[in-house]
């Protein structure tokens, strides 16, 4: 039996499809780290006022924030973290609805399951057991898969430097919540729009929220199981699709979007030999068969040849000898004749 | 049939003289980007942090290199011998390619003298990026062996040649087995970003997508590529005009039926996540253009080609196809990538990232011209005639 | 060597291409984009009831969709033919149905009649050389996007029912009647007049007519018979009543003298056998606050007692007696109506704060009266007690100016607080309105709208006494940090006063100042 080109396309790809379905992760179900802390950011009370940006810059020893606070021409346009400003709040306008507009504070999420840490190929990211994603400038190799990955825009990288570059971004501020101090934005809020506190608790605390007044919030809270759930969790009135969040995005987290994959390649890598292999043995035993038979063909051509020759050989054989015979024969009778004719002539004198 | 040396005056053609100032720009540029930072020669930034140096010189100079696996695999496990005269110049693109390859990713990194930290440091085994690392360096060392034979032919050094000689096999199935991965994987990449890649390009099954389109690039480069050396290269060719079309027919009717192959499941895909209604869109039309002019219309030139016995439409469509490859890798990459950005926030390439890329094309075909030239790739070597 | 010719090759490949196309793209475009359609007052949608023994719903999705009519485009149409072209008259007075005098019939009935008459019509139209009147089935049967009707419910209010007081010449038996049960006649009784829809339902129930069918017979008759005299005459034209703009230009009158009913002026709401306070009603003030009867009579013009039942809640969701007064969510409940008079800019400021707390201690504002021992069985005749309310005292240590709030000032100085002020100004809006005088009687009601969780009276605790440090993650008390902010610029934001910047309230101190 042998695999034609076509159908050994075919079967690899239905392979590779029917295994993609499969998770990587089997049945196990993780919940995270018990205990570990968020923030819970209402956006019905933030007010734009930016002390949260004056306060992370200032803790992360990054210039204060450009253009300064009392300045409220910045909202005409969205911004988004870079490297020098790890937290931007934007202003998103809501006059279709009459309302007026609100204010969205932006920055990394620290995702349960993060992107950035699943999509890094030197391991540079870890979730801590108290919620905060952390960076490990020390191996980075400046792939910049990270930045690229990431589905809110967290991140940022410092092209300007030739040797160093890091990637940057909000660290929901580690060194103080290991010294039990609150992050430098939770802290600085007036509004108290950022509250900082264990996840599971900031959940029920935003439900009895919404609980509390109806009308003023959407029944969700944003962050509680998008792609796998984040440590900042958004509640608000405004949908939050027009707050520059994915609305209706999966549950299952990103690297378990792409974890069906991953789990094929040792599958392909332990096939794989075996498989060509066999495709190889079996194209060199077609090629031998044929060979087998065509010699096998020559051979027994070669032998028909050889009988027919003889054939022909002995028959021509025998008539030469025929042809020979009457040709001594024919002689014979001439000269008998002539002989005759001789004697007849002397009788006569 | 080495050739005699040049004489300094007949080393300035025209050619020579081009690709040294583009080379010697690329080599100042490169230059540049590590003194002063990724910054001062890109216009990359924090929402477009993969450009033109991994859009192209990555990704499609990957695929585009997928001819040395697809020959080897049809030649040496399929037992197609009568492509066999067209197999070393694929090996040989691919190795030049893949090599250029990692030069462009050596000038992309932020900090690429860490490169092989993944596996001597601290290895991240759940990212995409770590596999075709490991792939890509594993397939380079591949295909550097599978180069080996034509320069130790060159070289006289008989033993290592019987050496690498008896491992053909081996190495066409492990670089069958490391192109399925990488090819697959560098379409897995975008996995992890369902929101950020267009929904008509990004699909569950994305890596079987590229893995099959590099099939079709891999086809239509050795098509691309060996039509162009039997033309330059006229005097370094061994077989006939007429054994060389018979070879462009047989890779016309394979790209055929690949090309038709990918049609099909990037329809599906769309069918799949009920995405017909993005198709009225203009990314769209964008996808139409990729997938009816760089798909179905090559496809069709290609069976045509291969129906009516016409080298000259293969080749037609081959050069269609590389185009639609290169445009599909820059889509999912550049165009299509950040697709819900305004515009003021989206990518435009540097000249200096632009020249860089030439730069590194430039490289990959006067190394080309330098091997070819010199050692046994479109001919065979006279004592090793006839030769497994 | 080729099979087919190359034309025909190509030719059969582009049709292939074609059709791929074709059947790609006809995926697309069935999804509606942008906002809803507005489907104009005037447009009724012909949906017969469900036959459910004749025409099981399973096979709804067979059915054709239901016919979208235009009345204003037929009006326009067939004007100088006059209603009568498609509407019977009874007694000669119009019924406003189409073809017919009542609406009973089956679902097959309905359907013939509709397409019999419509259709006649329209046949004899075309025969006539009109234009674009649709003849097949799909021209009138067609799908279109659910839309959001224009269609707005009449609410006759005071102002409206006198202008119809005096165009009947106080007459009120031309409207109002009532069925005689023994006799089956419809008669006029004084002080039993209410809303039509007290009795007329959703649906005919045998010649009790809809109230959809019974207005439109008795008033846009009644409209005609007027116009047709000459006379001063509300619309005929579903638009006139039914449309959001026509609506917003009926005249209204300044001043409408009371309906005289019968109904009480003070009285108590009390129940025998509680230990409740009674209630002193005041039902004349209370019809001057309302736009009409049903704001709060919204079923019949009898007491509430006579149909809510107390206890708990009776089968069929039936709201208890206790929940018809109390219920905050309802709109004709009492505290329902209170509640919805503090959502204006003026009472905001506290109420959106105070949320449900603000009704906690204001059970006595209504309940007020004796409390009736079981001997007792009779309470005293109701007198209306003036509201008093208390002056605002005068500046002291107790009820400061000004309060400086400068516990936390660092990088901002102190912010220098005008209570006074601010009490003067709410003050002044308290004694503007009648309910909120009677609410906030005394100054210490108001105090409780910022000094929250404090009771009233006293004088309250300042912010810091309660507000230090951030409550646990589940109770949602902020520091005092949060606490001031939240609740000066949160009342600001609602009451929509313009100051509220950092620097409108406190000033910069000079230099950065690291938190």
């Amino acid at each position: 039996m042998s695999v034609s080109r076509r159908g050994f396309l075919q079967g690899m790809a239905a392979g590779t499809l029917a295994a993609g379905t499969a998770g990587a992760a089997g049945f196990k179900h993780f919940e995270g780290y018990p205990g570990r802390y968020g923030l819970l950011h209402d956006v019905n009370l933030c007010v734009g006022c930016r002390s949260c940006e004056v306060a992370c810059n200032q803790v992360n020893d990054n210039p204060p924030p450009e253009p300064p606070t009392a300045d409220k021409s910045v909202f005409t346009k969205m911004r988004r973290p870079t490297s020098k400003q790890y937290t931007v709040v934007n202003r998103y306008l809501n006059e279709a609805d009459g309302k007026p507009p609100v204010y969205r504070k932006q920055q990394c999420m620290h995702c349960n399951e993060p992107c950035c840490a699943s999509v890094c190929f030197v391991h540079a990211f870890t979730k801590t057991p108290e919620g905060p994603v952390l960076y490990d400038p020390s191996v980075c190799v400046g792939c910049r898969y990270c930045v690229n990955a990431c589905p809110y825009y967290a991140l940022s990288y410092e092209y300007e430097k030739p040797f160093e570059p890091r990637v940057v971004r909000c660290t929901m501020c580690y060194p103080r919540i290991k010294k039990g101090l609150k992050p430098a934005c939770a802290e600085a809020c007036p509004m108290g729009a950022i509250k900082f506190g264990r996840r599971e608790e900031l959940i029920k605390l935003a439900r009895e929220r919404i609980r509390k007044r109806p009308a003023d919030y959407i029944d969700h809270v944003y962050g509680e199981h998008e792609f796998g759930g984040t440590s900042w969790l958004v509640i608000g009135g405004t949908s939050f699709a027009k707050l520059g969040l994915f609305e209706g995005v999966t549950h299952e987290s990103i690297p378990e979007l792409g974890s069906g994959f991953l789990s094929v390649v040792p599958l392909i890598v332990s096939v794989y030999p075996g498989l060509l292999a066999g495709i190889y043995a079996f194209s060199k035993r077609k090629e031998r068969l044929a060979r087998e038979e065509r010699e096998a063909a020559v051979s027994e051509a070669v032998s028909k040849a050889s009988e027919e020759t003889k054939q022909k050989l002995s028959a021509a054989a025998d008539k030469a000898k025929k042809d020979k015979d009457n040709a001594v024969a024919q002689a014979v009778k001439k000269a008998l004749a002539e002989a005759e004719k001789a004697s007849g002539k002397e009788v006569s004198k | 049939m080495n050739q005699p040396a040049k004489s300094p005056a007949r080393l300035l053609t025209p050619f020579n003289v081009i690709a040294a100032v583009i080379l010697a720009g690329g080599a100042a540029i490169g230059l540049l980007r590590f003194i002063k930072g990724l910054g001062a020669t890109t216009n990359l930034s924090n929402d477009v942090p993969w450009g033109l140096w991994i859009g192209f010189d990555v990704m499609t100079g990957v695929a585009l290199a997928a001819g040395g696996f697809t020959i080897t695999t049809a030649v040496y496990l399929f037992g197609m011998k009568e492509y066999k005269p067209i197999v070393r110049p694929a090996v040989l693109t691919g190795f030049l390619g893949y090599a250029l390859v990692v030069v462009g990713l050596v000038v992309d990194l932020g900090r690429p003298w860490r490169l092989p930290y993944p596996f001597i440091v601290k290895a991240g085994p759940t990212s995409a990026l770590f596999e075709i690392a490991l792939c890509v360096m594993l397939y380079l060392t591949t295909l550097f062996i599978e180069s080996t034979p034509a320069a130790f032919e060159w070289l006289g050094w008989k033993r290592l040649r019987k050496l690498v000689g008896s491992m053909t096999i081996a190495l066409t199935i492990f670089g069958l087995l490391l192109s399925t991965l990488h090819q697959s994987t560098l379409g897995a990449m975008f996995l992890a970003t369902p929101t950020r890649l267009h929904p008509l390009w990004h699909s569950t099954y994305i890596p079987v997508h590229f893995f099959v389109s590099a099939i079709a690039a891999g086809i239509s480069m050795l098509i691309v590529e060996g039509s162009l050396s039997h033309r330059v290269f006229r005097d370094q060719v061994e077989i006939s005009h007429e054994q060389f079309d018979k070879i462009t027919i047989g890779l016309g009717k394979a790209g055929a039926v690949v090309l038709l192959t990918y049609f099909i499941i990037k329809v599906m895909a769309i069918g799949l996540e009920n995405e017909w209604h993005y198709l009225a869109t203009p990314y769209g039309a964008l996808f139409l253009v990729e997938l009816l002019g760089f798909v179905a219309l090559p496809c069709f030139g290609f069976l045509l080609g291969y129906r009516e016995r016409r080298p000259l439409l293969i080749r037609i469509s081959a050069v269609i196809t590389v185009i639609g490859i290169i445009f599909n890798r820059l889509n999912v990459s550049i165009f299509a990538y950040n697709w819900q950005l305004p515009a003021e926030r989206r990518y435009i390439p540097h000249w200096m990232e632009i020249w860089v890329t030439v730069a590194i094309v430039t490289a990959g075909v006067v190394a080309f011209r330098w091997i070819v030239k010199r050692m046994p790739i479109l001919h065979e070597h006279p004592e090793w005639r006839g030769v497994h | 060597m080729t099979f087919i010719k190359q034309r025909q090759y190509l030719g059969r490949l582009s049709v292939c291409m074609a059709s791929a196309l074709i059947f790609i793209l006809a995926g697309c475009g069935n999804e509606t984009h942008g906002q809803r359609r507005t489907v104009g007052a005037s447009v009724i949608t012909l949906a017969l009831p469900d036959d459910p023994d004749v025409f099981p719903s399973s096979f709804a999705e067979l059915r054709r969709p239901a016919v979208e009519y235009n009345h204003q485009a037929h009006v326009k149409a067939l004007g100088k033919q006059g209603c009568d072209a498609c509407h019977p008259l009874e007694e000669g007075r119009l019924v406003p149905l189409f073809k017919r005098k009542t609406d009973l019939g089956t679902r097959d009935e309905l359907t013939e009649l509709y397409h019999r008459e419509c259709l006649g019509c329209h046949k004899q139209a075309v025969a006539d050389g009109k234009q674009a009147v649709p003849l097949a089935c799909a021209e009138c049967h067609f799908s279109v996007p659910e839309g959001v009707s224009a269609w707005r419910a009449i609410h006759f209010d005071y102002s409206l029912h006198y202008r119809h007081v005096k165009a009947s010449k106080e007459k009120c038996e031309v409207c109002h009647h009532i069925l005689d049960e023994q006799h089956k006649k419809l008669v006029y009784k004084k002080k039993t007049e209410s809303a039509c829809g007290d009795c007329h339902g959703q649906r005919d129930q045998g010649k009790k007519l809809s109230l959809r069918n019974a207005a439109h017979r008795d008033c846009v008759n009644c409209h005609l018979e007027r116009k047709a005299k000459g006379q001063k005459a509300g619309p005929v034209q579903c638009e006139g009543c039914h449309s959001a703009e026509k609506q917003l230009s009926i005249e209204k009158l300044p001043s409408v003298p009371r309906l005289e009913r019968g109904q009480p002026n003070l009285t108590w709401i009390h129940f025998p056998k509680t230990h409740t306070a009674a209630v002193l009603f005041d039902h004349a003030r209370h019809e001057k606050a309302s736009s009409s009867c049903s704001s709060c009579h919204h079923k019949t013009l009898k007491a509430c007692r006579e149909c809510h039942k107390p206890g708990v809640k009776g089968k069929d969701g039936a709201v208890s007696l206790e929940q018809a007064y109390h219920l905050s969510s309802s709109e004709h409940s009492c505290i329902g109506c209170h509640k919805k008079q503090t959502a204006g800019k003026t009472c905001q400021g506290c109420h959106y704060l105070l949320g449900e707390q603000a009704g906690k201690n204001a059970c006595k504002v209504c309940h007020n009266g004796p409390i009736l021992t079981p001997a007792q069985t009779k309470l005293p005749e109701p007198v209306q007690a003036s509201i008093e309310l208390d002056a605002l005292p005068a500046v002291s240590a107790d009820f400061p100016e000004k309060v400086s709030i400068a516990s936390l000032a660092k990088e901002y100085k102190a912010a220098e607080f005008p209570h006074f002020k601010i009490i003067t100004a709410l003050d002044k809006d308290v004694r503007s309105s009648k309910l909120a005088g009677a609410f906030h009687g005394t100054t210490g009601t108001l105090c409780t709208g910022c000094h929250h969780h404090s009771p009233p009276g006293m004088r309250p605790a300042a912010c810091r006494s309660c507000h230090d440090k951030e409550g646990p993650e589940m109770i949602d008390k902020p520091g005092l940090f949060s606490a001031y902010h939240r609740q000066c610029i949160g009342c600001h934001q609602k009451m929509g006063i313009k100051k509220q910047g950092c620097t409108d309230c406190h000033e910069r101190t000079l230099g950065e100042v690291a938190k």
